[in-house]
């Protein structure tokens, strides 16, 4: 299972994150990707619909995660490892508060609503094991309509 | 480059090299220690301090330096982790008590460096502290510091 995101995808939005004596961060994002596929699955593939045309017809698919496209869950997958792993092992968690729980905090709110934006913009999924995307397998996920 | 210079560079460098219990942050920079991550301690402030200077003949002087290396651990057992990171500072500084600076017949003559002083600051835990003086005295060649 290939990883969203490497350091290198950190760097470009914390370039100091090598800086505060860890070097390699790929076991934390290995746990990240696992957590924001999970996230995928619940929030997005019940509703997805593999017929896609009739809300009444359940989705019984069950969810792969290798008909994702990786390069679209980049930044998210950033947002969520800086959020969830990295900045909370950097925290003294002090009573005072300090600048990684600062950050932590940031970036799991960015992880909402990067996670957010890219449901109402369309996950890209390969419902077809075709290899390509079609347009209409990257509908908006219920976009306007009210879910219940 | 000024001796000065020279030998708090080599400091920091053999500080860096340091293995376990090594020094995860080593710095000339002055930080503060209660912002830092938790996975940056043990960390080490160098900074180059007092130092006098005299004549010592004709052409020579003598400049004895004074470099505090204001130690930083965390943890629980902070007094085993402050032991343990000195004796691995003085092992690691006594590998080259000339600090490997390139002798000069024209310029840096003489440079022996040793740790003269421990002082454990009290610190609440989980934060500990300990600064040490390495006095590094060398002898130059008059008007080239």
């Amino acid at each position: 299972m290939a990883n969203f995101t490497t350091d290198s995808d950190l760097e470009q939005y914390e370039p100091d994150i090598k800086n505060y004596g860890i070097q390699d961060y790929s076991d934390l994002h290995t746990l990240s990707t696992a957590d924001v596929k999970r996230d995928i699955e619940i929030e997005w593939f019940p509703r997805s619909g593999s017929n896609r045309y009739d809300i009444t017809t359940p989705n019984d698919a069950e969810f792969e995660d290798s008909l994702l496209v990786d390069s679209q869950w980049t930044r998210c997958a950033v947002y969520h490892v800086l959020g969830h792993y990295i900045y909370p092992r950097l925290s003294t968690f002090d009573p005072n508060g300090d600048v990684f729980r600062e950050k932590m905090a940031y970036y799991r709110q960015e992880y909402r609503t990067e996670f957010d934006k890219i449901l109402r913009q369309g996950v890209k999924y390969d419902f077809d094991s075709s290899g390509t995307i079609e347009r209409s397998e990257k509908r908006p996920t219920h976009f306007n309509r009210l879910v219940r | 480059m000024s001796a000065r210079e020279n030998i708090a560079i080599d400091i920091v460098a053999q500080l860096k090299n340091m293995s376990k219990p090594g020094a995860v942050l080593v710095s000339r920079e002055f930080f503060e220690f209660e912002k830092l991550a938790i996975t940056q301690f043990p960390a080490i402030l160098v900074v180059s301090s007092d130092e006098e200077r005299e004549d010592i003949s004709m052409s020579e002087r003598q400049g004895t330096m004074q470099i505090e290396l204001r130690c930083f651990v965390r943890g629980s057992e902070l007094d085993t982790a402050r032991n343990n990171l000195i004796e691995k500072i003085e092992e690691t500084l006594e590998l080259s008590r000339d600090r490997n600076i390139t002798v000069d017949n024209t310029a840096t003559h003489y440079v022996q460096s040793s740790i003269n002083n421990i002082e454990v600051v009290e610190r609440q835990q989980p934060l500990g502290q300990f600064n040490a003086t390495l006095s590094v005295t060398y002898v130059y060649k008059r008007g080239n510091a």
